[in-house]
């Protein structure tokens, strides 16, 4: 999967890292198990242990979820899996979907949590130094 | 089941095999695992440093916020350099280099697009900035040192396009010594080169990154059986406590016939296990014990210079609500191509319940 022309031995291009591989249309593939009820694989491409780890937590926080593992199946390939099954009361889709409602909820707390604690800090230290940066003095702030 | 039990701490049912590395939900699982809503404390916060406390969040959200601030969050990087002349004692590749790691200041870098989506032919000024820097050491700079050479900072450096709202190069920490140091030039000697910085990541090539450290840590607890701590001879107290490398343990011998244990400094432990084994070798079971907690992630950013500490977390936030966003919003397309199908009812010949899944279906 290497671009043949990179000199730089097993680097992968950079453009590997951003773009789908060719022959890829969507972002997400999902692929059933005709075996097993509610039992179904995600493939995710350009993600990677950032996404899998934080999705797989919050998929094993749903009662539903029977099954729930991700796993990248090769370093230098931008991929992903998700496996997951789930009870007869949910899909595999659901419960993928209310793991990120899941994850969203989270994020946003913690962003207003930021906020909030931003703006007490920045009180605090515009009283000591009048709120010059140091490491941009010469700064417009303006836009 | 384990209703009542710690849902962040693995460890809290004796016995138990760590709860949130195995695959397998279901319904007792999913109770003990119900957090509620995590929050953050700042504790330190200036331009370059940043250090705060998650609370009730999960090792892995704050392990996405720390791996997404070091190869996600976008910055400005040099990453053409053409060389005109140089005569210096580096020669072009070293001096690229050295020029690539400069951190820029990416404060606006969201108004740039990368190179590879710009619809530009080469370059314009909604993709890539321009530098120019041009220096020669005729001797009569008064920053030649003692044997003549001319040190070239990251200042010498000019914008090379009109504007004024440049983004240009910045120093992290205090002013101490001019500014970043990229090379020096001996007496006559002349450097002359175009500068490109363009938008990227740190996936690509580290020089894109806006921290320089990204790291947390749980916070510790530690035990201490207080009763049979304090009838073991002092030699045994004395023992225990310098078998931590951290000296989190300090032994008040004033105080107390036979001297007193005190956790002093629980921060510092880095879970060695050193003082239980050394309570263990003297006889003790269960004295000390140290274990991470759970709930609590300590977290430190040092930010580059590129952009503000807290800036670069509010953007890592800002990149993984919307990898989360664009997988939800894949998953609605699929489940609309699915023709709408609720949960899958019964099919003939099928085992209803599997809670186990066959060897054959598991991942590769």
């Amino acid at each position: 999967m290497a671009n043949q022309n990179n000199a730089a031995i097993n680097r992968p291009d950079a453009a590997e890292l951003l773009e789908l591989p060719p022959g890829v249309s969507s972002k997400v593939e999902y692929a059933k198990e005709a075996k097993v009820n509610n039992l179904g694989t995600f493939s995710i491409y350009l993600e990677d242990h950032t996404l899998g780890n934080v999705l797989r937590w919050k998929l094993l926080e749903d009662p539903e979820v029977k099954f729930g593992a991700y796993q990248v199946p090769h370093p230098l390939e931008p991929k992903m899996l998700v496996r997951v099954q789930t009870t007869n009361a949910s899909t595999p889709i659901k419960a993928l979907q209310t793991a990120c409602g899941g994850v969203l909820d989270d994020i946003n707390s913690l962003e207003l949590d930021l906020k909030n604690q931003e703006k007490q800090f920045q009180e605090l230290q515009g009283k000591r130094d009048q709120g010059r940066s140091l490491l941009y003095p010469h700064a417009h702030d303006a836009r | 089941m384990h209703r009542g039990a710690d849902p962040y701490d693995p460890y809290s049912h004796s016995g138990m095999a760590p709860q949130f590395d195995g695959p397998l939900g279901g319904m007792a699982a999913a109770a003990a695992r119900q957090g509620s809503t995590p929050s953050i404390e700042i504790t330190e916060m200036s331009d370059e440093v940043l250090k705060f406390t998650l609370t009730n969040c999960h090792d892995s959200m704050a392990n996405a916020l720390r791996r997404i601030m070091l190869a996600d969050v976008p910055t400005l990087a040099i990453d053409l350099v053409t060389v005109e002349e140089n005569e210096g004692a580096l020669h072009d590749e070293y001096l690229a280099h050295r020029l690539g790691l400069l951190p820029i200041d990416s404060r606006h870098v969201a108004e740039y697009r990368r190179r590879q989506e710009c619809s530009c032919a080469e370059s314009c000024v909604h993709c890539t900035v321009q530098y120019d820097l041009d220096i020669t050491n005729s001797g009569a700079d008064q920053r030649c040192d003692d044997s003549g050479d001319l040190p070239v900072y990251h200042t010498d450096i000019q914008p090379g396009q009109e504007g004024a709202d440049v983004p240009m190069p910045v120093q992290p920490g205090q002013d101490e010594h001019g500014g970043i140091l990229l090379t020096k030039l001996a007496k006559n000697q002349r450097i002359k080169l175009h500068l490109t910085a363009i938008k990227g990541s740190g996936r690509v090539h580290a020089k894109w990154m806006p921290v320089q450290t990204a790291c947390f840590r749980r916070d510790p607890i530690i035990t201490v059986d207080p009763d049979r701590m304090q009838a073991a001879p002092l030699d045994h107290k004395l023992r225990i406590a310098a078998a931590c490398p951290t000296k989190v343990f300090r032994v008040d011998e004033e105080q107390e016939e036979g001297g007193t244990f005190i956790v002093e400094k629980p921060q510092q432990c880095m879970f060695c296990d050193e003082c239980t084994m050394a309570a263990e070798e003297l006889g003790y079971r269960d004295l000390v014990a140290a274990r991470e907690d759970q709930h609590k992630v300590h977290f430190t950013i040092e930010s580059t210079g590129a952009m503000p500490a807290v800036m670069i977390l509010k953007k890592a936030m800002e990149i993984l609500s919307g990898k989360v966003n664009e997988l939800r919003e894949k998953l609605k397309e699929i489940q609309m191509e699915q023709g709408g199908e609720g949960a899958e009812g019964m099919r003939e010949g099928m085992d209803l319940d599997h809670d186990i899944i066959p060897d054959e279906l598991m991942l590769p």
